[in-house]
């Protein structure tokens, strides 16, 4: 798709655009041809408002400055067309992510768009915009104009698509008319192995999935994680966390449903020590860290799967092996008296490499020269090789390939049966139901639901707490 | 200029990325001295001739190298002292202040103890030096710890406070009496770092240089604290999210930067000035930022880019006395190695593919 958009130039081969060779030389002379791209992170500029966006670089001018009213006039055209509302005063940092989305749509439609992009619109999303986003999509189809949908989700793309083409590696595999279409031949077709099939969360309705973890919570033990009163003011004075309490005990995995926002990056960091909470309590395998350091908490046996990969869960541009190592140099036999030893180091780092199957590179290749599946690995390479007493996995399946899904599935699953606890944190109900042995909606900072597995069943029912319509 | 990292497999062998990194080393350099070239021959000169000139009286014999290192030894320390700072991802730029009362500290002590004997007396003021360095750093580092002040305006504006109170304190309570300008006692004899090779000023202080930037490497690239200050460096909130505190990272990185700055002037005293005087330096605190900048916050590149500016400064005041090619020449190919240097640092950054 970068190619089409201009943003990669193709090695060989030729694009027609309606019957028409082209070969777009960067986005600017794509946007020129009609075609547009709305990419994974967004290019707008956050300082400015919806509506200076939504103009930029092709701004209606009066004399020198900003014609402000044919701007707005042409902005809420083009809004109804879609039947979208905007707060175009708006400052684009203000905007939720739904929002944003929208504006980049239009923005594209604005400059004349027939062919429109979308890559992985929906991982950002919350379920209910999912639906804004798909009915947005289904009046651009309307207008004539074309949309290609990239997606991981194969539900979505059932819902939503006329002919699907499904890829592997750079190529083509097939495509196929979306309203025929049998989801676990196209998982098939993605990972190309029969076997991971069934492993496509999206294609499996959930009370099937109740598969080994049936033993809901092996309760007895002691707790791993618990969380007492817990509150945290948010950044502007509201409130973040209002109030949690949760307890996993070992050989669990305790889903926390929620569109995000909701307190769920709070929560996070206030487990793993990036926070401190304005009152609570937290509590690690017995031990109180309520106030201690990230590195005590580790020390307890917490590990951390961040939802922001390439921001925190990798040293990017560093070595594979500097992200491989970063909870372990500090011990023998990776360092004796303060000083790396090298020989050490990369039998450790092959042996995690081998283990968790990072492949595409070496150990001194830099973190950015991996696929973001391989990313993933050796994110869970490093915090999972330990053995962990508590996992606080945060969307730990975004953006990954169905493959990836499966073995970060499989690893998670591994935790668990080892008697571990597992904090999962998902947008991905169908996810959230497959793995956890017990599940809570979190929204607007509270527990709303608190769920076991014979409620799992009641899809319609977690629906309304998640978007707020109902509390437990 | 990058090795592209669109590829499936990035290069590999360890021969090819030294070659890289070599090129990425030396490329600044050969183009600024291209660059120079077209101006010496727009302004009707023969820039052939001035290089080897330039080179002849930098490189060209032993008594221009010697002159050369000794012009290049506090621009070694500084920019190593920056370096270790810049690495870890906090912007010192108050060497100049820590290389400044490091300078009078160890002065003080040279010319206040003169009876201790030799080698004592030379260490003992060498580490007071940077003692004082360091505590010129560590009020900047304390402040971005606790409140998240900004250490860039912080460490330029102490600059100031210090060489004002060095400046003072050689003005009033330690003003050598019968001397004209504002300069402190000379330090005993015994406390002046021997010349490595009279009658140059190639002093002890040289070796001293040396051992800093390998103690420097080896610090970076085998130790654990090392790698905890990159990984800061490098992605902080990942290393905030792995265990590795900040807050520490950004102390070490500021203290030992200000250890090697206060030293620099340490030896600049005992080596070359053999006691403070007022506004000495010309700046060897910022022509450090330069080294650094220049050497890739590597021990090897702020030698060899410390090494250049040597040359350039030592080569460049005798090429003067004997041919019409005027100072600011120089000052010309120094600022455009410094342009085509940060060229090569804002390279590109490719996506995955």
């Amino acid at each position: 798709m970068a190619v089409v958009f201009g943003l990669v130039s193709p090695d060989e081969g030729t694009i027609e655009l309606a019957g028409e060779a082209i070969q777009p030389n960067g986005p600017h002379d794509a946007l020129a041809r009609g075609v547009g791209m709305v990419q994974q992170r967004f290019q707008l500029l956050e300082g400015l408002t919806a509506l200076e966006n939504l103009v930029l670089g092709r701004e209606p001018a009066r004399g020198p400055l900003l014609d402000q009213q044919a701007a707005l006039r042409r902005a809420e055209e083009l809004a109804s067309s879609l039947r979208i509302r905007m707060p175009w005063q708006r400052p684009v940092r203000l905007l939720s992510v739904g929002q944003r989305q929208r504006l980049e749509i239009l923005r594209l439609l604005y400059r004349d768009a027939s062919l429109l992009i979308l890559d992985e619109p929906t991982t950002v999303l919350a379920p209910h915009e999912v639906e804004d986003l798909f009915t947005v999509l289904r009046r651009l189809r309307e207008q004539g104009r074309t949309v290609i949908f990239i997606s991981h989700k194969l539900r979505e793309v059932q819902a939503i698509a006329d002919r699907v083409t499904v890829m592997r590696s750079g190529r083509i595999v097939e495509t196929l008319d979306a309203r025929a279409l049998d989801i676990g031949r196209v998982a098939e077709l993605m990972v190309g192995d029969p076997r991971f099939a069934s492993l496509a969360i999206d294609a499996r309705p959930a009370d099937e999935a109740a598969v080994g973890g049936a033993e809901s919570g092996r309760a007895g033990g002691e707790s791993l994680l618990r969380l007492e009163d817990v509150r945290v003011r948010g950044l502007v004075g509201d409130v973040a966390l209002a109030g949690i309490e949760l307890e996993i005990a070992p050989g669990e995995i305790f889903g926390v449903a929620g569109v995000e926002g909701n307190g769920q990056r709070e929560l996070v960091e206030t487990i793993v020590g990036l926070r401190r909470p304005d009152s609570g309590r937290v509590t690690i395998a017995g031990c109180n860290v309520t106030r201690a350091s990230v590195r005590a908490r580790r020390a307890a046996g917490l590990a951390f799967i961040s939802e922001d990969r390439d921001g925190e869960g990798v040293n990017l541009d560093g070595s594979i092996r500097d992200s491989l190592i970063a909870l372990r140099f500090r011990r023998s036999p990776l360092s004796r008296f303060s000083v790396l030893r090298f020989a050490q180091i990369r039998r450790f780092v092959r042996s995690l490499m081998e283990r968790f199957g990072v492949r595409g590179a070496g150990e001194s290749a830099t973190v950015r020269s991996l696929s973001g599946g391989n990313v993933q690995r050796t994110v869970l390479a490093r915090e999972l090789e330990g053995a962990p007493r508590v996992v606080v996995a945060a969307h730990p399946t975004r953006g990954v390939d169905v493959r990836g899904i499966a073995f970060v599935h499989e690893q998670l699953r591994a935790i668990r049966d080892g008697d571990g606890a597992v904090l999962l944190i998902s947008e991905e109900l169908d996810e959230l139901l497959a793995l956890s042995d017990r599940l809570v909606v979190l929204y607007e900072g509270r527990i709303v639901g608190a769920l076991s597995r014979a409620d799992f069943g009641d899809r319609a029912r977690i629906g309304r707490l998640i978007a707020g319509a109902e509390t437990a | 200029m990058d090795a592209p990292t669109t590829l499936a497999s990035p290069p590999e062998s360890r021969g090819l990325r030294w070659a890289i990194d070599a090129v990425r080393v030396f490329a600044p350099f050969a183009a600024a001295l291209l660059v120079g070239a077209i101006i010496l021959w727009a302004t009707g000169r023969n820039a052939i001739e001035t290089y080897r000139l330039l080179a002849h009286y930098s490189l060209g014999d032993w008594s221009a190298i010697t002159n050369t290192l000794a012009d290049a030894t506090p621009l070694m320390l500084t920019g190593l002292a920056t370096a270790f700072a810049f690495r870890a991802g906090v912007f010192n730029v108050g060497v100049e202040g820590s290389l400044y009362l490091g300078a009078f500290a160890a002065a003080w002590v040279g010319f206040t103890f003169v009876h201790v004997t030799s080698i004592p007396l030379i260490a003992a003021a060498l580490a007071l030096a940077a003692v004082a360095g360091a505590l010129v750093a560590l009020i900047p580092a304390l402040l971005k710890v606790l409140w998240s002040v900004d250490e860039v305006v912080t460490t330029l504006m102490f600059n100031f406070v210090v060489i004002g109170v060095t400046s003072y304190l050689v003005n009033g309570p330690y003003l050598s009496i019968g001397t004209a300008n504002s300069m402190s006692p000379l330090v005993a004899n015994q406390a002046e770092l021997p010349s490595l090779s009279p009658p140059s000023q190639m002093t002890a202080g040289i070796l001293i240089a040396a051992g800093t930037a390998l103690a420097f490497w080896f610090v970076y690239a085998r130790t654990t604290i090392g790698y905890e200050l990159r990984t800061v460096g490098a992605n902080r909130r990942f290393a905030t999210a792995s265990g590795i505190s900040f807050g520490r990272a950004i102390l070490v990185a500021m203290v030992v930067s200000g250890l090697i700055g206060g030293l620099a002037g340490g030896i600049q005293i005992l080596g070359v000035n053999h006691r403070f005087i007022d506004h000495f330096s010309p700046g060897y605190g910022f022509t450090g930022i330069a080294v650094a900048l220049l050497g890739r916050n590597t021990a090897l590149g702020c030698v060899l880019a410390a090494i250049f500016f040597g040359a350039l400064a030592n080569g460049g005041s005798t090429v003067q006395l004997f041919t019409n090619i005027p100072l600011e020449l120089i000052s010309v190919l120094q600022g455009t190695v410094m342009i085509f240097a940060v060229i090569q640092l804002g390279r590109a950054r490719g996506g995955r593919g």
